[in-house]
């Protein structure tokens, strides 16, 4: 495994021309490090992570993620198989009718079999502590265990690196602690942008502000 | 459609009950005779007492979606222009429109209830799954698929907007500014729709998907499902063979 994971050098974007979100950023993620983002809202902290998964190009500068500059969607799609996101929104990432089909839905496509994805999407569950939740309809959720099924779908890919956006958006206590709990016990290489600075805290070492396109160490 | 399925019908390859279905329901819409659409009507019955289709259920469900569509027949095709059959009050039901009602109100009913009990009782994974299977462009079964998914997401967003428009004072009213709130409120849903629409497709994009559909269950096909198919196929020549010598 390459000893970086991430690495930006002087990347722009911007969803308008004349206002870039990012600005000449550069970023190093080693592997195995826990890496926390703050920042005001509209900063670009979500846009930073999409670019990482390939789902924003960026205007210019060099995208290089397990050693390799990624250009292109076929590029992407190794990064992928590899790296997890955590949507903000549950709902937009829980998108099939059923939990298992929803958590079985990355190792399919990723060439596995229904059983071998079945029992990866099992498996997945038993670790998010939903075992039992494989035929329960995904839009009858609670916010807390949409968010832990939403975990459930990456972990159910083995990714070695998890870039998580707002985890503990809409979650009451419970449903946080039980996620810190979770996410405490992986060994992977973590990315959190968020604006809980306790939860932050409890998971990452180390914790960069991003600020008028660039990021900043933060405390 | 259930998602969590406890019907008898599981049994039976969810292939065989799309076929089953499908052939039932075009047959029926291309009946031109009232008697040819009793064994559509009559199939799908003896199918559902068979495998103990909750019928009580559907009954409530029936009425609500024929009633209209009944109450119209009842009120306009009876007085079709042709030969006087029946004379009700100053009003005279004519024999092209008694027929012309009959058979539209047996084909309805024949197409709610093959629908009904045939495929509303599967889970929406295997229908998607046997779609894929039955060579349905994958396309139109990932646009079901999002369909079933996010009709509730729909529905709550929906649910959202009027919530905030009623706390805003709004009441409706035969206006014009009433209208124009509800083309506001309908935009709005259309762009947080779109809006979430590329979202997904990220989240898809996320999991290694690139086009094709990929199931989680395997399905199998069974003696008794090559039996039902031949069964309604049976049923279809009935079909044809009672509208032709009528």
């Amino acid at each position: 495994m390459s000893s970086t994971v991430i690495e930006l050098n002087k990347v722009t974007f911007g969803y308008h021309a004349d206002r870039p979100v990012l600005q000449e950023l550069d970023w190093v993620v080693p592997a195995g490090a826990r890496v926390g983002i703050v920042g005001a809202n509209a900063t670009g902290k979500s846009t930073l992570l999409h670019i990482c998964m390939g789902l924003r190009r960026v205007q210019s500068g060099d995208v290089v993620v397990y050693g390799q500059r990624r250009v292109t969607e076929r590029d992407f799609r190794e990064v992928r198989a590899r790296m997890g996101l955590l949507f903000q929104d549950s709902d937009n990432q829980l998108f099939c009718p059923t939990v298992l089909d929803d958590v079985a839905f990355g190792p399919l496509h990723l060439g596995a079999t229904p059983a071998a994805a079945q029992t990866a999407a099992r498996e997945a569950l038993k670790t998010v502590g939903l075992p039992g939740y494989e035929e329960r309809i995904t839009s009858r959720l609670s916010a807390g265990e949409k968010k832990c099924v939403a975990l459930a779908t990456n972990l159910a890919m083995q990714p070695d690196t998890l870039l998580l956006d707002e985890p503990t958006s809409f979650l009451d206590e419970p449903s946080r602690a039980r996620l810190l709990d979770v996410l405490a016990r992986l060994s992977v290489t973590l990315v959190m942008v968020s604006h809980d600075h306790e939860f932050m805290k409890a998971l990452t070492t180390t914790r960069y502000c991003l600020r008028d396109g660039r990021l900043v160490t933060d405390g | 459609m259930k998602s969590v399925s406890h019907d008898a019908l599981v049994v039976l390859d969810p292939r065989a009950r799309i076929l089953c279905a499908a052939g039932c329901c075009m047959a029926t819409a291309l009946a031109t005779q009232p008697v040819a659409v009793i064994p559509a009507l009559c199939f799908p019955l003896i199918v559902g007492v068979i495998f103990r289709f909750p019928f009580r259920r559907l009954s409530w469900m029936a009425v609500r979606l024929n009633g209209i569509f009944i109450l119209m027949a009842l009120t306009t095709l009876p007085f079709v222009d042709g030969p006087a059959w029946r004379s009700v009050g100053p009003l005279t039901i004519t024999s092209p429109g008694a027929h012309l009602m009959g058979v539209m109100i047996l084909k309805g009913n024949a197409l709610v209830l093959s629908c009904a009990v045939f495929l509303s009782t599967m889970e929406s994974a295997s229908l998607g799954h046997a779609l894929s299977r039955l060579r349905v462009p994958t396309a139109f079964v990932q646009l079901l698929m999002s369909v079933i998914r996010y009709i509730d997401v729909l529905l709550e967003e929906h649910a959202r907007i009027r919530l905030a428009m009623r706390a805003r004072g709004f009441c409706p009213q035969f206006n014009v500014l009433t209208l124009r709130t509800h083309a506001v409120a309908v935009g709005a849903l259309f762009l947080r729709s779109l809006d979430r629409a590329e979202q997904v497709a990220d989240a898809m994009k996320c999991r290694g998907h690139h086009g094709t559909y990929a199931a989680t269950r395997t399905l199998h096909w069974r003696t008794a499902d090559s039996v039902w198919i031949g069964t309604a196929l049976s049923v279809i020549m009935v079909m044809f063979w009672l509208g032709w010598s009528v």
